[in-house]
């Protein structure tokens, strides 16, 4: 009876763990690339006394923004996950420059040249992610917000594929100086969006991209922007703030959590 | 009609003679050498696949060509020979018709062949025929043999074709210029036909060119006419052109140099000038209104611009260096593989002209950008300053082109007003900043002098030569 009893217990050691809880590896942070259009408020400058520039060059079409961001979480509290991230992305409007006048200014006929206004957005901003309705009850949505300051590095080129110069006269002095059309502005945003967490689909195979890539969580996203991109209402600088759809955008991606 | 004087067609073969040793089958290649004959014509080019492509001009002028054979057998009771056929060497030579002699002990590397001989088989010994068939290709085979019969005993090389097109490409249509500043973007239609039955020469149609020549002048003011040759009737189209490196636009392939009757103007190149300098003479006097159909004015001078592709997909061109202002006409001439030349293209004109571009009408309608040296003008009290300029120059040559550069530089210029603000109102300050930037300014000149790459690479030798050194004394130490 021992004996048995004894190979029981050992045949019971040396099986595989079937039906072992899962424990997923640790999380510490979450990788995104995000795509959609993105108009800037260049025209809502009040020093253009109602001139619409990058109306008149670029029409009506949005750019179109390709962004990564990068959060790292320091803190899961239950239900929730918060971090600091930052962000990087290029987008570009390009349009043929119109043919100048006698006096140099733009007529409707457009060249052969073209112009383009080159930018680059970064960000660095505080998130927080809402898990409890994807880890507790399985419903597989984590709402998200964001907040935080951006910097949007710009340039523009003009015939011949130069950075863009123009020779305007100095309000203080009256002299003629030349300006060049590259810069920084300084701003700030609030992001919010909605993920739909992918695992539900398929929880074995989500088990095994963490257990073999440490991947904890993927989703597909969609992302509201409202970005105040004027340096705090400056007018000296280029607005890039959002009017893709009254002042906002929408951007769409992919998410790791890992 | 009158003939020209025909001048002899003269193939020069290059002999690679290996004494006393039998390798096997012959090599015939068309060799690259240049033509050491000044005053003759090399036609085309051999292409990759080692074909001379001949075009019409080609075939009423001389052609020199350089044929190498190479692995020669070695016996003294036979010769070399070139053959012309489309099967010498096999069972069936009959078609194998003999064009050259070169004789071992004739003491000269090249050999005259008359041109009749070589017409002769392009024509089929047509007495009095004085055209180039538009499609014919002639095979060419080096031939050690014991006579000048096909059939005689000995080695044959490989052929070597010479690939013959008559018909020019179709004339491009559709002109459509864009202007720019400085510059026009001229496209257009290439609606050719892929012509595989080719008709007689001067009126069938190749289909679309292989690449494409834009030529361009000022509109206004034709200069002196330029003659290619001696006989001063550029221009003329009715007296005959005896010299050899004239030739008349206007000709249908077969009378290019001789007396030009037609009206119908046509660009063809310079002889004895490889590069395609046009130079277009018609019967119409000039104009300083951009002509619509009669083509460039007889007498212009222009400016021999150029732009080729090498597949007729590309309609496209723009033509810099231009003056804004200045109304310029264009035209453009296809070319077909074998070098033959379209009809010149409808002429348009087109002014380039000064533009606008975003930042220009952005900058124009009261927006600003442009960033200045904000605290060191405001230290200094002058954007022209000595040492403000000095900073500037460190900001242009070394700053910006490094990577991240610009982007420090548009933060700099982001948060450098409030410094300066700063540094404006308080006079102890703006003597401290003065004395600071004095410094750097002078730590900057030789950074700025090497640039990013010359600084990097001094500063690598610097590097290297400090590691050089403590290895050096490490081992001293050692070995002490």
């Amino acid at each position: 009876m021992n004996r048995l009893f004894f190979c029981i217990f050992s045949a019971l050691l040396l099986l595989p763990a079937v039906g072992q809880a899962y424990i997923p590896s640790p999380q510490y942070g979450a990788f995104e690339l995000k795509l959609g259009p993105y108009k800037p408020a260049v025209d809502d400058n009040k020093r253009l006394n109602g001139a619409t520039p990058y109306q008149d060059t670029f029409g009506d079409d949005a750019m179109f923004l390709t962004t990564l961001e990068l959060d790292w979480q320091f803190w899961h509290p239950p239900g929730f996950s918060l971090g600091i991230g930052g962000s990087a992305g290029f987008m570009q409007a390009y349009a043929k420059a119109k043919i100048a006048d006698d006096e140099g200014a733009a007529t409707d006929e457009s060249s052969a040249d073209y112009t383009v206004l080159n930018v680059i957005p970064f960000a660095l901003l505080a998130v927080i992610r809402i898990d409890v309705l994807a880890d507790e009850l399985h419903v597989p949505l984590v709402p998200f917000f964001k907040a935080g300051l951006n910097w949007y590095l710009w340039w523009v080129l003009g015939a011949g594929g130069n950075t863009a110069s123009a020779e305007v006269v100095d309000d203080t002095t009256g002299d003629t100086k030349t300006i060049n059309g590259k810069g920084g502005t300084l701003g700030w945003q609030l992001n919010t969006g909605l993920m739909f967490r992918l695992d539900e689909l398929d929880r074995m195979s989500a088990r095994t991209f963490d257990n073999e890539v440490g991947a904890n969580h993927s989703y597909l996203f969609a992302e509201l922007v409202w970005a105040w991109v004027d340096r705090f209402g400056k007018d000296e600088y280029l607005n890039l703030s959002t009017d893709t759809f009254a002042g906002a955008t929408v951007l769409f991606g992919v998410c790791v959590e890992f | 009609m009158m003939y020209r004087t025909q001048k002899i067609m003269c193939i020069l073969a290059l002999l690679v003679l290996v004494p006393g040793t039998s390798w096997g089958a012959m090599k015939l290649t068309v060799s690259r050498e240049d033509n050491s004959y000044e005053d003759k014509w090399s036609p085309g080019t051999a292409d990759e696949n080692q074909r001379v492509l001949i075009n019409k001009i080609d075939c009423s002028e001389n052609i020199l060509v350089y044929l190498e054979v190479e692995e020669i057998p070695s016996n003294s009771d036979r010769e070399l020979y070139l053959f012309a056929g489309d099967d010498c060497g096999q069972t069936d030579s009959d078609s194998c018709v003999w064009i050259a002699t070169l004789e071992s002990n004739a003491g000269y590397s090249d050999f005259y062949v008359y041109k009749e001989r070589f017409r002769g088989l392009i024509e089929g010994e047509e007495a009095g025929v004085e055209t180039c068939n538009l499609d014919t290709t002639i095979k060419v085979w080096a031939g050690f043999l014991e006579d000048n019969s096909a059939d005689a005993t000995g080695d044959w090389s490989n052929a070597v074709e010479f690939d013959m097109d008559m018909a020019s490409p179709d004339t491009p249509t559709g002109l459509k210029p864009a202007p720019g500043e400085a510059n026009v973007v001229l496209d257009w239609d290439m609606e050719g036909v892929d012509d595989t039955t080719e008709g007689d020469a001067g009126t069938g149609s190749s289909g679309s060119g292989d690449q494409y020549i834009v030529i361009y002048m000022e509109a206004s003011g034709g200069a002196a006419q330029v003659d290619g040759g001696t006989d001063g009737d550029a221009g003329s189209d009715t007296d005959t052109d005896t010299d050899t490196g004239d030739m008349d636009a206007g000709a249908d392939a077969g009378d290019a140099g001789g007396q030009d009757t037609d009206s119908s103007d046509e660009a063809i190149p310079d002889a004895g000038n490889n590069v395609p300098g046009w130079r277009l003479y018609g019967a119409t006097e000039g104009s300083e209104e951009c002509p619509s159909s009669e083509g460039f004015q007889a007498g212009d001078e222009y400016v021999p611009g150029s732009y080729s592709e090498n597949t007729s997909s590309i309609t496209e061109a723009k033509i810099g260096n231009l003056t804004n202002g200045t109304t310029y006409r264009f035209a453009v001439i296809a070319v077909d593989e074998h070098k033959n030349f379209s009809p010149v293209s409808e002429v348009v004109c087109a002014i380039p002209n000064e533009t606008v571009d975003f930042f220009e009408a952005y900058a124009g309608a009261g927006g600003a950008g442009g960033k200045f040296c904000f605290v060191a003008t405001a230290a200094f009290g002058s954007y022209d300053h000595p040492t403000v300029k000095v900073l500037r120059h460190f900001r242009d040559k070394f700053l910006e082109p490094l990577p991240g550069g610009q982007a420090l530089v548009a933060a700099y210029y982001d948060l450098g007003p409030a410094a300066a603000s700063v540094v404006e109102d308080a006079e102890t300050l703006r003597g401290v900043t003065r004395g600071a930037l004095i410094l750097f300014a002078g730590m900057t000149r030789p950074l700025s002098a090497l640039g990013p790459k010359g600084a990097a690479g001094v500063g690598l030798l610097a590097l290297g030569a400090v590691a050089f050194g403590i290895v050096i004394t490490r081992r001293r130490k050692t070995r002490g």
